[in-house]
């Protein structure tokens, strides 16, 4: 393949991974807006990319099961990061947005990555699981309660914003 | 069945994952249970509001916070004119009317009234026609295509995301690096030396640039003051610039023939400009 072509691939990946990109990147508690999160998505996006063509992620898993995978990991360690250096400080929440997305934002991120995989990207559970380097039962577990949280956060009345979270508790980095 | 298990199948159902062989008792244990059909209602909605609100979003050009000192490409936006002028021209207008004004009377003296007015709406319509057709024309002029940003955000977007960690090939000679780049860029590459300047070579990795295929070049000094160097082929190399933003500072490297080059560094960490006239290019490593 030419030279030129692969890097039409390159960037057809980058393409594809767009939405889930930039609906799991917002993040309430770290005070994310949409421009931020744009940014974040899409250096992660081509960081995730790069690591794909330089051999790394999971063996056995198809391109584009592997670039999401890679995308996680990343966006995981950001959000470890973020939190290691954030000091517990206020979060002023996601400031712009439809309350679908401010629910979605406000979700810890395990729940986030779960419920996104496998209905934005239509991920299988094993697939979705696979991903996610996690077991099916852990997978099914979180999907569970990402859809309980947001029926009753979408059940509330809408002037109620997403409750404001301090540190990091639910984040853990898995791998 | 379990309480997971039966969770665990209705997530499925919901998600179009259920195997063919669990559906027809899955449906019908849904139609006997309404409290499950709902849920599974609800859920289905999840899924349809969250494709709805995320699916097909797209990063767009989030790009504009680099900004060369290279000239910007010129374009001639249609002048609308100055509103005193228009009034004053109308004003004498009005005036040289009136002074034919005696020579009409009765109804043709109203419609000689009436007339600047209608006059002068055509007059504005014409411009604005004129004007809005001097600019679509201009705009359609393909403008000069500057390369410089581009290559200097490719050399900023590897910057901030390598410049903090291993390279992926780590080196401290450049003909190894060049070896290693080559098949992986198609063919042209060329590291330049830096030692003149106190940077000696780390490691490089490729990265998207462009136009295609670019080279990512790290180096440190004896402070351990990080540099990067993005490499990519372009028809020409970069206008010369030095431009600092945010925290980082980029210039462009006299590079000998068609590669762009971009040095990269954190604003204050290093003379960029020092670095990009004492780098050398080895004549030994062209293709």
């Amino acid at each position: 393949m030419s030279a030129m072509g692969w890097t039409a691939e390159w960037r057809e990946e980058a393409r594809a991974l767009e939405p889930f990109a930039l609906a799991v990147a917002p993040d309430a508690r770290l005070a994310c807006d949409r421009a931020a999160a744009a940014l974040l998505a899409e250096t992660l996006i081509s960081r995730a990319v790069l690591a794909l063509h330089n051999g790394e992620g999971p063996r056995g898993l198809s391109r584009r099961l592997r670039l999401l995978c890679l995308f996680v990991r990343f966006h995981r360690r950001h959000a470890r990061l973020r939190s290691l250096g954030e000091d517990g400080g206020e979060s002023g929440g996601l400031r712009d947005g439809s309350l679908l997305e401010r629910v979605v934002a406000a979700m810890p991120l395990e729940w986030r990555e779960a419920l996104l995989l496998v209905t934005l990207e239509r991920l299988p559970h094993v697939e979705a699981a696979a991903v996610l380097e996690i077991p099916l039962t852990t997978l099914i577990e979180r999907l569970a309660r990402a859809r309980a949280a947001l029926a009753h956060a979408l059940a509330a009345p809408i002037a109620a914003a997403p409750p404001r979270r301090v540190g990091a508790p639910h984040l853990r980095l898995i791998k | 069945m379990t309480a997971s298990a039966s969770l665990a199948q209705a997530l499925a159902y919901v998600d179009g994952c259920l195997g063919p062989d669990q559906k027809p008792e899955f449906m019908r244990r849904l139609a006997a249970d309404p409290s499950l059909a709902a849920r599974v209602e609800q859920w289905q909605a999840q899924n349809e509001a969250i494709r709805r609100t995320f699916d097909g979003k797209r990063i767009g050009a989030a790009r504009g916070e680099f900004e060369v000192e290279s000239p910007a490409p010129v374009r001639v936006a249609p002048a609308s004119p100055p509103r005193r002028e228009f009034g004053r021209r109308r004003d004498s207008w009005g005036e040289d009317l009136r002074e034919r004004g005696p020579m009409r009377t009765g109804a043709a003296s109203e419609r000689a009234r009436r007339r600047p007015f209608a006059g002068r709406f055509f007059r504005r319509g014409a411009a604005i026609l004129v004007a809005t057709a001097l600019g679509l024309a201009l705009s359609a002029i393909p403008a000069p295509i500057d390369p410089s940003p581009q290559s200097a955000f490719v050399a900023f977007s590897a910057y901030r995301t390598f410049a903090g960690e291993p390279a992926e090939f780590s080196t401290a000679e450049a003909a190894a690096l060049e070896r290693w780049l080559r098949p992986r860029l198609g063919g042209w590459v060329a590291v330049p030396n830096l030692r003149g300047a106190g940077f000696t070579l780390i490691g490089g990795r490729v990265i998207p640039g462009a136009h295609g295929p670019a080279a990512f070049v790290l180096y440190r000094d004896g402070a351990g003051t990080r540099i990067g160097l993005a490499l990519e082929s372009g028809e020409a190399p970069p206008k010369t610039f030095t431009r600092a933003s945010g925290a980082l500072l980029a210039a462009a490297l006299a590079a000998p023939s068609s590669e762009q080059a971009t040095l990269v560094a954190e604003t204050g960490a290093a003379d960029l400009d020092r670095v990009a006239r004492l780098a050398r290019f080895d004549p030994a490593s062209r293709r």
